[in-house]
Parts: structure tokens; C-alpha cells; sequence
């Protein structure tokens, strides 16, 4: 029963908090593309992905997160990813079919190998994206910045605002339900309820008597909620102000610049193919 | 059963939420108490003084950050869960705020009996149980087969309270119990507690109501920023002129304002309104 800290907002003063949201979201997706690129070789892949790891590693400096929250998000991973590795080992790509070792009869693929360890290259990579992107910027923030970019939409009629609102609601809930659940987990703890041990329908009723009364807890949630913007007059189609404005900086379009020659750096060495000579 | 008279017994207990990272919070500072078997403890203090997190390790729902408490003899040590964690939370019972969050079996009955049959009691002996334990929070057998959720509030109470009674633990640790709920309900509740404890159980109560600290606890602890500033009887602790900062009771406030206004009570620590008011009847004509 420990506190959950994945994708927390954590206040700092620091230079990447103070980045305009838009400008994250477009970043953390441009950083998204070039991980998923594949050189024409295997090294220059590595090298390419070690320099974007080095990069990761700035950016968690700038915002104050330190390696070790990085790794206990992945602790928290290691099954997932030795169920990968599994995955990948039983049923290899057949294209990329090429040596194998033989280990008492079972064919383990080269290609099966380092192909799981480019899911956990990008895995990780991944994680320390999202931890960045979540730990420098409030959760309604994020939220203006993507209706900011659905926007358009609004032209096919397509309800940006109420995509928004639910979404800045569902965020704004994930804490009170994390409480939620650790309350009821604790309160049944103590009638006896083994959450951790115990054979597989102990633990299915176990689970039962976590989530009934958590989901009775949500409705009852929502339903006060929903009288309280009624009451307060929500209603909405009607044209809104906003609180928090997002203003774009200087430094926002520095960095816009610097991103968009990243990515278009990639993206070319990637088109021309590129190798690292070895 | 221990033949000791300590149920509960804190030593330099240290208790800090989310260590090492920026949200870091220490809520309990060097506690050290001793909770008297078959006492009616109450704990009081601001809210975020600590009661909560104090009352979690009891039932080892929280483990200290540094020091040691024992409960019924067995020792929880620091950040180690100790073997016989079941022991310890049949022996303690907790009730916590708000219980009727808790329920979610089909009926009353099945949602009583859950603690009991976690235990390890037979299906016969649990249901036995649930009888008497709901018998006690004063809801007949017509209760048993309804459903929890279509119950009120107050009773949607007492049946979370009856689910921990059914345990029939030794030491009842109730955090607000009666918050939210009318007065008739409360008091009702309240006798439940006193009469538990004349029954030989210790009772813990977490509150914020002096007055209910007053007129029914043997033993009072005062909490302020994750540290017991005070542990004493409630009479003293009202009366008597420590320097805690606490809100008086509304009897000790009236009592002392009619001292103040002359009138020949006697020097009484009345820890009831019926008392005094059978003492004003006499000095007034």
C-alpha cells in the first residue's frame, strides 16, 4: 500500500514547468517520432537512441526528476516486459529469420532478442517522455493544450469544449479515486481481507470487496458533482471565458524551433538512410 | 487474552509519508503512549494533527517510519509487517470514518459476517455473530436479508459498526463515528460505546466533539502537529488549567461562566449537563 507518484504533477520552478503546454505536447510527440524511427543498421539505431536518452536525461535534470523515479516506474513494469521478451522468443518475425542460437533444442533468434530490446529501449524511453511531460505540467493544463489542438475540429461540429471538460474532469478524479480505493483497501485490510495472499477466489472476493463499494463511491461522485455545475448554472454550448489563459513566450518559440530542427533532422537522416560507419 | 494492563503501547514512534520525494510529510513525531486495557481513550486535536495516521498503525495499516509499537504484546517494528498481522486486527478493531463506505455485500447479513469469516469462524458461528453484533447497534432480524444500499444513512452505520463487532476484537478504535449523523443517532451510537466498555472493551475514539470527550472518556489524549502534547484525564485536562491549547467543552464553558457570575455551585467538575442541572435546581429556589 504505497503512494502512487506515476505521472504526478510535481511543482518546481524550473524552466521546462514554465514551457507553454502546447509547445510539450508537440515536443513530447516529435520525441515520440523519432523514437519509433529505424536506421538501416542495428548501431546506428543504438547510437541514435543512446543520444536520445542522453537528451532524456537532461530534460528530467531541467525538471527536477531524478533517474531513480524512472527506474521504480519500470520496476513496476518487469513483468510486462519479461512476458515481452517471451512473447518475442515463441513467435519470432518470420521475415527477419536469420541466425540462431540453439539452446537444447529450442532456436532462440538473434533477431527475436534484439527485437525485444528494442521494445524496452522505447518502453523506456516512453516512460521517461510521459514522466517529464506529467511531472512539468498541471493536468488542466495539458487539458487546455489538446482542446487548444482540437480546435479545428470545431468547424465539422465536433463538442471540443465537452471533450475537454470531461477529460479535465476524469484527471482531476484520478487522485480522489487513488484515496478512494487506498481508504477502502485499508478499511477491509483491517476486517480481515488479505489483498496481497491468499488462493485465487480469496483473492477475487477480495477484489469484490474493494470494487463495489469504490465504483458506488464514483457514481455518487459524479452524481453530486453533476448537481453542483447544474446549480452553479453550467451549461455547455454557452460560450465560455477562460481562468487560466496560456500565453506563448519567447522562449516557447525557441524551443518550437529547436524541436521541429530536431525531428526534421531525424526524419532526413532516416529518409536518406543513414548508417553509422562501423 | 494478555494478562497485562496495556492494550496498546507507542514507543518513539516516527511516522513520514512519502519519504524522500518532494511531498515528503512527517505526521507523527516522536510518539510515546500507553493505552490502558478497558479504558475509554479519546484522541483529539486539530484537523492534520496526526490522529488518523496514529489510529492506522494500530492495525498495522501503516507501518512506523522509525520506533516501535506493540499491540496485545506483539511488537510491529519499524517498516517490517509483522507474521501475525491478523491477530493484531481481530484483536483491534477499527472503525473508520464514514464506514458505510465499506459495505458491498447482497444483504446485511452476508456483509456482517464478512469480517468474522475472514477470521476463520465457520458460516454458522459468523452468522451467530451478525445476529448479535447487529442486535447491538439496535437493528432487529428484519434487517438481516435487505440489501445495504437501499438502507439510510444512520443505518447503513450501524451496520459497518456491527461488521466490526462481529469480530468481537478487544479494543474498538472508532475515528468520528458519529460525524454526520443526527443527534438522536449519535447518542444512540454513544450509549452503544459506553456500554461496550462496561462490558470490559477498551474503546478508542477519534473526535471533535469536547463535549462527548467530557462526559464519556476515562483517559484523554491531546494531538497537535504530529505530537501528543497532552495525556491525561478529561476532567483535569477541561478544568484543571494546563496550558494545551484546546477548545473547552460547551458544560465546562457554562459551568465556569456561572462560577464567574457568582453563583454558589459547588466546586464540582461536572462531566455531565444532567448533573449540573440537578445541582442549579438545589442552589435555585
Amino acid at each position: 500500500m504505497t503512494t502512487i507518484s506515476i505521472g504526478r504533477y510535481v511543482p518546481y520552478p524550473s524552466f521546462m514547468h514554465r514551457l507553454d503546454p502546447r509547445l510539450k505536447l508537440f515536443a513530447m510527440i516529435g520525441f515520440m517520432v523519432t523514437i519509433f524511427l529505424r536506421f538501416a543498421s542495428v548501431w546506428t539505431d543504438l547510437a541514435f537512441y543512446g543520444f536520445i536518452f542522453v537528451c532524456m536525461i537532461i530534460l528530467m535534470r531541467i525538471t527536477h526528476l531524478k533517474l531513480r523515479q524512472l527506474f521504480k516506474q519500470l520496476k513496476a513494469l518487469w513483468i510486462m516486459l519479461v512476458f515481452l521478451l517471451f512473447i518475442n522468443l515463441l513467435l519470432p518475425n518470420t521475415q527477419t529469420i536469420s541466425t540462431y542460437i540453439d539452446l537444447w533444442g529450442i532456436k532462440i533468434y538473434v533477431a527475436a532478442i534484439i527485437q525485444t530490446f528494442y521494445i524496452v529501449i522505447r518502453l523506456v524511453l516512453m516512460i521517461a517522455l510521459t514522466l517529464i511531460l506529467t511531472a512539468s505540467t498541471r493536468p488542466l493544463d495539458l487539458t487546455y493544450a489538446i482542446e487548444w489542438y482540437l480546435t479545428p475540429l470545431k468547424l465539422i461540429r465536433f463538442p471540443t469544449h465537452e471533450v475537454a471538460m470531461t477529460m479535465s474532469i476524469a484527471l482531476r478524479f484520478i487522485p480522489t479515486l487513488l484515496d478512494e480505493t487506498l481508504r477502502i483497501m485499508k478499511a477491509q485490510a483491517s476486517r480481515g481481507v488479505d489483498f496481497v495472499h491468499g488462493k485465487l477466489n480469496e483473492k477475487i472476493r477480495s477484489m469484490v470487496s474493494l470494487v463495489v463499494p469504490l465504483f458506488i463511491s464514483a457514481f455518487q461522485r459524479s452524481e453530486e458533482l453533476a448537481n453542483a455545475m447544474e446549480a452553479r448554472g453550467y451549461n455547455p454550448i454557452a460560450p465560455r471565458t477562460r481562468y487560466r489563459q496560456l500565453h506563448w513566450h519567447l522562449r516557447d518559440s525557441m524551443v518550437l524551433l529547436f524541436m521541429l530542427i530536431y525531428v526534421f533532422a531525424f526524419v532526413y537522416l532516416n529518409v536518406i538512410g543513414f548508417t553509422l560507419p562501423l | 487474552m494478555g494478562e497485562s494492563i496495556m492494550a496498546i503501547k507507542l514507543n518513539h514512534l516516527f511516522h513520514i509519508y512519502a519519504q524522500k520525494t518532494p511531498f515528503q510529510f512527517e505526521a507523527l513525531h516522536d510518539v510515546n503512549l500507553i493505552i490502558q486495557d478497558q479504558s475509554f481513550t479519546a484522541v483529539i486535536g486539530h484537523t492534520g494533527s496526526g490522529k488518523s495516521t496514529l489510529i492506522q498503525h494500530f492495525n498495522a495499516l501503516l507501518l512506523p517510519t522509525s520506533g516501535s509499537l506493540e499491540v496485545n504484546g506483539i511488537t510491529i517494528e519499524a517498516n517490517r509487517l509483522p507474521k501475525q498481522v491478523k491477530k493484531i486486527r481481530q484483536y483491534a478493531g477499527v472503525v473508520f470514518q464514514f464506514p458505510e463506505a465499506q459495505l458491498f455485500e447482497e444483504t446485511v447479513e452476508q456483509d456482517v459476517m464478512f469480517g468474522p469469516l475472514n477470521f476463520g469462524l465457520s458460516k454458522d458461528q459468523a452468522k451467530r455473530r451478525a445476529r448479535l453484533a447487529l442486535a447491538q447497534v439496535g437493528l432487529n432480524e428484519t434487517f438481516l436479508p435487505r440489501s445495504p444500499f437501499e438502507l439510510s444513512g444512520g443505518e447503513r452505520r450501524r451496520v459497518a459498526i456491527a461488521g466490526i463487532l462481529a469480530m468481537q476484537p478487544k479494543v474498538l478504535i472508532l475515528d468520528e463515528p458519529t460525524a454526520g449523523l443526527d443527534a438522536q443517532g449519535a447518542t444512540l451510537l454513544m450509549e452503544l460505546f459506553t456500554n461496550l466498555h462496561r462490558e470490559g472493551m477498551t474503546i478508542m475514539l477519534v473526535t471533535h466533539d469536547m463535549d462527548l470527550v467530557l462526559k464519556y472518556a476515562t483517559d484523554v489524549i491531546v494531538m497537535d502537529q504530529g505530537k501528543v502534547t497532552a495525556q491525561s484525564d478529561p476532567e483535569t485536562l477541561f478544568y484543571g488549567d494546563m496550558h494545551v491549547k484546546i477548545e473547552k467543552p460547551q458544560l465546562v464553558k457554562l459551568v465556569q461562566a456561572c462560577l464567574l457570575q457568582g453563583m454558589p455551585l459547588p466546586l464540582q467538575r461536572y462531566r455531565t449537563l444532567e448533573h449540573f442541572m440537578k445541582d442549579v435546581k438545589v442552589i435555585t429556589p
